[in-house]
């Protein structure tokens, strides 16, 4: 797939269209972004439409793909490190931004995602100004942890925000084009290794089922 | 809105004379990640993978490059390999710049390895890599306008494909086995209980097919496609075929041209020039001291050109024409370069397609036996491997029929749908009734011309299993366009009007081995009977005197009263069960045949017209691999007894005679007049070696009684003999001649008059009776 064949009409904002861009600044979680591109980036990744969601299985892959359509500079199988702070979901900002994003398309749990990480974001607040008038705050902050670690597990797919660093570089690392070499795929056959990573064209896991006989009619 | 995935596919289909064979399909992926999920169903068939324009470029640009250096630098040589490796070398160094290129390359990849779904006339469809990788990179030589040179899609060539792969990774057998013959048994409903073993239980598959097909390029395919992507220092993968220069040409004329148009993505580095005299691929690049795989051809077609290899696959091409050496041999040498441990552990593939139409005498009678060895309802009980560890496969001719496939694929067997009519296929009937109305237009000439051409029509496009076996060894004179309609109207019968069911001949007491003999249904049964005499004249015996010459003295025994049957029993060789045992290959067991004739009864058939008699034809039909001779002869004995009928067997073996007369059953030997002498011989039944006689018997036979014999089985033996040094690979063909035989050469025909009439016994050992 292309940037151009990427059906950008189907998309709540045109990932690659300033204008569009710019409406979506007006939100207050967009304020924020300092990148076009990483707005670009949360379209495409993360709208329910995006062909990029459509086009690629595995999670991961949506990802990287997302972030070279919108412009991110991929060398050596690497990202700048904001970047790949970005993509596994280390960055408050985007991902506050990525919850609002989320958050049109009328999904309850997005929208609850989104209240926790403004509680969680008051209460921070509220602690490091002395403000903090709860009871248990300590208790609630662990308890707004543990709900926001279970939505964005819901919401974002597999546990990435634990282990999405070494998730994202084994895909890419899986995914280097010394493994399609004919060589390389014997090598990783004879030793039972899949030997095209996390590639799949159906989906992460998806593999056909071993053919059984059914009888003699 | 989508139709529903198929959930299994069928093989050994609508072929008269095969049990067929369902097995599962696997589950699609998501509906949207299906090739074609976004066209309108008349716009969803198979279309092949479209290069990028860079990678084509890129491929392109290396050469073009490396050439111009090759003409202007004396000391440099752009070499195949070299070109590979530096186009290799280009697209690793532009990762980004092709990176969506080798997402393309890792699809093609996976493609290959576990196959392709794509949307097919609105229906998810699966074919295997195998059948992917031929599809989209094994140039056939089709001329078709935009194929390229590469396969169409057949749906017929997906059954196979699948099919090959069920027996490549197979594991499966049947839980209930008869304990004799190893054949599977079914439940009530008809169904199989199926089992897992720890192991691979088949080494291939062994296919009679009609020309055009593409079976060979099928198989050297599937040959590249596992070797070229298999790491190991000590195997390699061998083309036999009927002549060294055959299997020569394949390499040359079908590996060749389809090596040198694979793409760099799928052509591993290589030993040797831009044309080697076989492939031989090399991980050298990446481990120095590894070998590598091999593609190449065995310079002989004796049996010796592999032995001690170990193969990964094997292709046994045109086995049937096959002439200079045993192919069962040679397929047993070659078992054993396909597996470890006699046979325990599988790790090859062999594949044996043969044409039909091109078998010769030799080779096809081998053929046609290495076919039923490989009956997938016949298994080890430990092993779970068939007698030849290799699968049966059929197509018949209609299915995949030029002129009848539409844009899906599928054949149009029967008549066109509107849809089908409105896609654009404009004949009114199907492939199917094309084949039949040209045999029957044949027929219906009736010059020696053109049932000369009904004959080899058939062997062309064969339908029936009988058909894939008509091997040519000129005219046996045998009518089998008599048989053809025959066997065409039972086979029009429903299930339950059958002219002849299969039954169990047992006795009513079991534990008195004299008791009478009754007749069970059973579709698994021994004997096939068209016709069961009314409940008082079964079982009609008495007991008397007769003379044992072997003992010198009067004995009693069992003689039937007024038999109005005549039986045959060609027996086998072996005769204990320690003997049985140490033949451990039920291949070399021979069967065992026997037959029941109804004489002619003249107060039913006055006229001397034989096609118009009622009451003369067979009754019942044997035809069973028994290990011990003696249940076969006690069988035998049941069968005269149940019918109060004859015996006049073959006695090249004369175990059959002796175990009546052992038996306590003399009375039951039919003996024949010598015609030099006029007396009665000294042996009951006759010898095969007048083989002319027997085979002439059977011959007069068809042309008088072939359009009203109600004996399938007989006549699909008559159908298949290719001439007459192959009886002993014909038992039922030998016993019914020997019943017909007896039935001229013993006593002569029942009346009603002579019924009356006493029974007298005499001649010097059993004669017949004489009325």
């Amino acid at each position: 797939m292309t940037k151009n064949e990427i059906n950008v009409s189907s998309l709540l904002y045109n990932p690659f269209d300033k204008e569009s861009l710019k409406k979506l600044k007006e939100y207050d979680e967009f304020k924020t972004i300092p990148d076009d591109k990483i707005i670009s980036y949360i379209i495409l990744a993360y709208d329910l439409k995006s062909d990029v969601r459509k086009e690629y299985p595995s999670r991961n892959q949506q990802k990287v793909e997302a972030a070279k359509f919108a412009g991110f500079k991929f060398t050596s199988n690497q990202f700048d490190k904001t970047v790949e702070e970005i993509l596994i979901g280390e960055d408050y900002d985007v991902n506050m931004a990525i919850v609002k994003y989320l958050s049109f398309f009328g999904k309850p749990e997005l929208m609850t995602l989104e209240f926790l990480y403004n509680k969680q974001f008051l209460l921070l607040y509220n602690q490091n100004k002395g403000l903090d008038d709860e009871k248990d705050s300590h208790k609630t902050m662990m308890l707004l942890k543990d709900n926001i670690n279970t939505l964005t597990e819901v919401i974002f797919g597999g546990s990435e925000t634990i282990t999405a660093r070494t998730a994202l570089y084994d895909y890419i690392q899986k995914n280097s084009t010394i493994s399609v070499r004919p060589e390389n795929i014997a090598d990783k056959l004879s030793n039972d290794e899949p030997p095209l990573g996390d590639s799949n064209p159906y989906g992460e896991g998806y593999m056909p089922d071993k053919m059984k006989y059914l009888g003699g009619k | 809105m989508a139709a529903e995935y198929d959930k299994s596919f069928i093989v050994n289909d609508g072929v008269k004379g095969i049990t067929p064979i369902r097995i599962s399909l696997p589950k699609p992926p998501k509906y949207y990640l299906i090739a074609g999920h976004k066209l309108e169903p008349e716009d969803q068939y198979f279309k092949r993978e479209v290069m990028p324009e860079k990678l084509k470029s890129l491929e392109k640009d290396v050469r073009d490059k490396l050439r111009q250096k090759d003409r202007e630098q004396r000391d440099f040589r752009a070499t195949g390999q070299l070109i590979e490796d530096e186009t290799w070398r280009e697209l690793e160094s532009n990762e980004e710049y092709y990176a969506k290129e080798i997402e393309w390359i890792k699809k093609q990849w996976w493609h290959r390895l576990y196959g392709y779904w794509f949307f097919n006339n609105g229906k998810p469809t699966y074919i295997d890599g195998w059948h992917w990788f031929y599809l989209n990179y094994w140039p056939i030589g089709n001329e078709r306008k935009g194929s390229h040179g590469l396969p169409d899609y057949r749906d017929r060539d997906r059954k196979q494909f699948l099919f090959f792969r069920y027996s490549f990774t197979t594991c499966e057998t049947f839980k209930n086995l008869d304990t004799e013959t190893g054949f599977a048994i079914a439940d009530e409903n008809g169904d199989y209980e199926i089992i897992e073993l720890p192991f691979r239980v088949c080494g291939g598959v062994i296919q009679p097919k009609n020309r055009r097909g593409g079976n060979t390029h099928q198989g050297l395919c599937i040959q590249y496609e596992v070797t070229s992507r298999t790491k190991s220092t000590d195997k390699m993968s061998g083309i036999q075929s009927y002549t060294k220069d055959n299997a020569l040409e394949h390499y040359n004329m079908k590996v060749m041209p389809a090596w040198e148009c694979m793409p760099f993505f799928f052509k591993p580095q290589w030993e040797g020039d831009t044309r080697p005299s076989e492939l031989s691929f090399t991980h050298r690049k990446f481990e120095p001291t590894l070998g590598g795989t091999k593609l190449t051809y065995a310079n002989t077609a004796e049996a010796t050109a592999f032995d001690g290899s170990k193969q990964l696959i094997n292709l046994s091409d045109e086995e049937g024409k096959t002439l200079e050496t045993d192919i069962i041999y040679r397929w047993n040498v070659n078992k054993n370069t396909i597996s470890t441990g006699d046979g325990s552990t599988i790790f090859g593939w062999s594949y044996h397609p043969s044409t039909v139409a091109d078998m010769n005498e030799r080779g096809g009678m081998q053929y046609k036996r290495l076919f039923e060895m490989s009956n997938f309802y016949q298994r080890n009980s430990k092993t779970g491997q068939t007698q030849s560890m290799l699968f049966g496969l059929l197509f018949p001719a209609y299915d995949g029929l030029e002129g009848f496939v539409d844009k899906f694929g599928n054949t149009i067997i029967d008549v066109p749908t509107e849809e089908q009519k409105n896609n654009g296929f404009d004949r009114g009937y199907g492939a199917k009734e094309h084949i039949l109305s040209t045999s029957d237009f044949l027929l219906k000439q009736n010059t020696p011309e053109s049932l000369k051409s009904y004959r080899e029509h058939r062997q062309l496009y064969p339908i029936d299993l009988t058909d894939f076996f008509l091997i040519d060894s000129g005219d046996t004179g045998i009518n089998i366009q008599i048989i053809d309609k025959r066997l065409g109207e039972i086979d029009a019968l429903p299930r339950n009007q059958k002219p002849s069911e299969m039954f169990d001949l047992k006795r009513i007491d079991p534990s008195n081995k004299d008791s009478d003999v009754i007749h069970i249904p059973n579709p698994e049964g021994r004997f096939k009977i068209s016709f069961v005499p009314h409940s008082d004249q079964r079982n009609k015996r008495v007991q008397q005197q007769v003379f044992d010459r072997q003992k010198n003295a009067y004995k009693m025994a069992y003689s039937p009263i007024m038999p109005k049957f005549i039986s045959c029993g060609d027996p086998f060789q072996f005769n204990t069960k320690t003997q049985a045992e140490l033949r451990r290959d039920r291949s070399r067991w021979s069967n065992g045949g026997g037959a029941t004739l109804r004489r002619r009864d003249m107060s039913i058939d006055t006229t001397d017209v034989i096609s118009d008699w009622k009451s003369y034809g067979f009754v019942c039909t044997y035809n069973n691999r028994i290990a011990i001779l003696d249940e076969y002869c006690e069988d035998m004995i049941m069968m005269c007894q149940f019918f109060g009928s004859l015996m006049y067997p073959e006695t090249n073996v004369p175990r059959l005679y002796e175990y009546f007369l052992e038996r306590g059953y003399g009375g039951y030997l039919a003996y024949g007049i010598d015609p030099l002498t006029g007396k009665i011989k000294d042996k009951p039944g006759f010898f095969t070696r007048d083989k002319q006689k027997l085979f002439q018997a059977n011959k007069d036979y068809i042309d008088k009684r072939g359009h009203v014999e109600n004996h399938d089985d007989y006549l699909m033996e008559c159908k298949q003999i290719p001439g007459i040094e192959y009886l002993t690979d014909f038992d039922l063909f030998v016993a019914c001649g020997g019943c017909i035989m007896g039935d001229q050469e013993t006593t002569a025909p029942i009346t009603q008059k002579e019924v009356n009439k006493r029974v007298v016994l005499s001649g010097q050992l059993f004669a017949p009776y004489r009325y």
